[in-house]
């Protein structure tokens, strides 16, 4: 698993689209990028798809201030 | 004369002002604005104070069967509504108000506040758009600083749920009214910050009147917001209210619903544009491959015109012939090598076999030279036999036996008239002897 944020991995995701609307970007280049950015937005899609509940954490009151 | 009888006294006419004021329908119940001064809480629980206006005041009066239901701390200067009836105390001489319900006539003072912190703070440049920040797009905390029973927390948790499930919600229970709400708000949001955990901070409070709302017009909420190092959304009161806190916010949110909407994307938009990144990922990649192709395709032509078809065709041709070659080569190397290995085989026949063969050999000769000599010797006797035959015909005197005979002249045989002359002396030579003749004419 990824060690970056789902913001960062979205945010990769991004870019690496942008990337590939670089007419100039070569072929090789492109392929890889393409192989990366499914392999992002794949993670991506998964990570929404597995959270299943919302998680509420009542952090109480703090007496002492 | 003085007719005594003409003149009322003091209590009469008191009497008699206070029938007429009392006795008043327009006067018995009515409802008063205005504000306290010379309030006084006599020690049987009755409120002793005026009420004022800019041009007149009038004495009021509440009594302690009444003052329980008053739910403020009445004091001088403070803006009251009332619903009284006007009486008048005849050992003073003097009308009052008797009133019977009293509330802060908070609107309008509380609007002067207001305003007038407001415009204090927007000089201050609180307000300034330049130092709104922008809430984080895909927060992973959001803080909640708000009642821990209302609604407020079940509708962002609602919103919340139904919208971005990778997000955790952090609740700061607070007090959202009363006099101590201001300052329950400023500790939640302190210490919110101190704790550090969320990206975003949501304040919310359900609908309510002005007073209602004030902590969130008063300074430590206001200033905690200011203060606040992460983002916060305000979602206060109505659509309608506006409070100070809403100024001070990042964002100002209509409900707390929206708040929880503005705090969060929605996971199915999402899930829509990433798998619009995939197609727009896969339509790039391949409008690159298409690309690559047609340039492909293009150098090919070029290459056409540069190396022309028939030239790879010799080529082929010539591979072709080469590759015949090659196997008619394989096969004569093939068939050499077999030749050679057939001659080795054979001097590596063992001398018996040779013995034999060669025997063989002289024997089968042996025959041929045999058959070779009779069938000599039978031509030879044949030849021979013929030569005989053909001799014996030949043989002159063999004619002369059948009556020929051979005219000669100094012993050379006579074949022609002119080998002779008249008179010469000639031989005729028969099988038996001669005869001597002598030429006596010619004839031709």
């Amino acid at each position: 698993m990824e060690k970056k944020t789902f913001e960062e991995l979205l945010k990769e995701l991004e870019q690496v689209v942008k990337d590939l609307e670089n007419k100039e970007i070569a072929l090789d280049e492109a392929v890889k990028k393409y192989q990366r950015g499914l392999e992002l937005s794949k993670l991506c899609y998964q990570m929404l798809e597995s959270a299943e509940k919302l998680v509420v954490k009542d952090m109480g009151v703090d007496e002492s201030i | 004369m003085i007719n005594l009888d003409q003149y009322l006294t003091v209590s009469a006419l008191t009497k008699y002002i206070k029938a007429k004021l009392e006795g008043d329908k327009h006067l018995f119940s009515i409802l008063l604005k205005g504000e306290i001064s010379n309030f006084k809480k006599h020690s049987r629980g009755h409120f002793y104070f005026t009420l004022k206006d800019e041009n007149a005041q009038i004495s009021a009066i509440m009594f302690s069967s009444y003052t329980t239901s008053v739910n403020f701390s009445p004091k001088e200067g403070d803006h009251v509504l009332v619903k009284g009836k006007i009486s008048l105390y005849e050992p003073s001489g003097s009308y009052s108000i008797q009133i019977t319900e009293m509330t802060l006539d908070g609107i309008g003072e509380l609007y002067l506040k207001y305003e007038a912190l407001k415009k204090e703070l927007e000089a201050k440049g609180y307000f300034d758009q330049a130092r709104k920040r922008a809430i984080p797009k895909y927060p992973k905390v959001i803080g909640v600083i708000t009642s821990p029973t209302g609604a407020v927390i079940e509708d962002i948790r609602n919103t919340v749920s139904r919208r971005y499930l990778l997000a955790t919600i952090e609740l700061y229970p607070a007090l959202v009214q009363g006099v101590d709400s201001s300052m329950s708000i400023k500790k939640q949001i302190e210490r919110a910050n101190r704790l550090n955990h969320a990206d975003v901070l949501i304040v919310g409070r359900g609908g309510g009147s002005i007073e209602d709302l004030w902590g969130f017009n008063e300074m430590p909420a206001i200033e905690a917001i200011y203060q606040s190092k992460i983002p916060v959304i305000t979602a206060i009161g109505h659509e309608t209210d506006f409070t100070i806190s809403d100024f001070v916010s990042d964002l100002r949110a209509p409900t707390p619903t929206a708040a929880a909407e503005l705090a969060t994307p929605n996971q199915k938009d999402i899930m829509e544009w990433i798998l619009e990144q995939q197609t727009q990922m896969t339509y790039r990649v391949k409008s690159v491959l298409d690309r690559g192709k047609t340039s492909l395709v293009h150098l090919d032509e070029r290459l056409d015109l540069l190396s022309p078809r028939n030239k790879f065709n010799d080529l082929q041709k010539r591979m072709n012939d080469l590759h015949k070659n090659l196997s008619r080569n394989f096969l004569s190397i093939i068939d050499f090598h077999s030749y050679r290995l057939k001659l080795k085989t054979d001097r590596l026949k063992s001398p018996q076999d040779k013995i034999k063969e060669l025997y063989e050999t002289q024997v089968r000769l042996k025959l041929k030279l045999q058959d070779l000599f009779q069938y000599t010797l039978d031509k030879k006797t044949h030849q021979y036999q013929m030569l005989t035959s053909s001799m014996q015909n030949l043989n002159p005197l063999t004619l002369m036996d059948r009556g020929y005979a051979v005219v000669m002249k100094d012993e050379k045989i006579i074949s022609s008239i002119s080998d002779v002359e008249i008179n010469d002396q000639v031989d005729i030579r028969l099988k038996d002897g001669r005869l001597n003749a002598k030429i006596t004419g010619k004839k031709a």
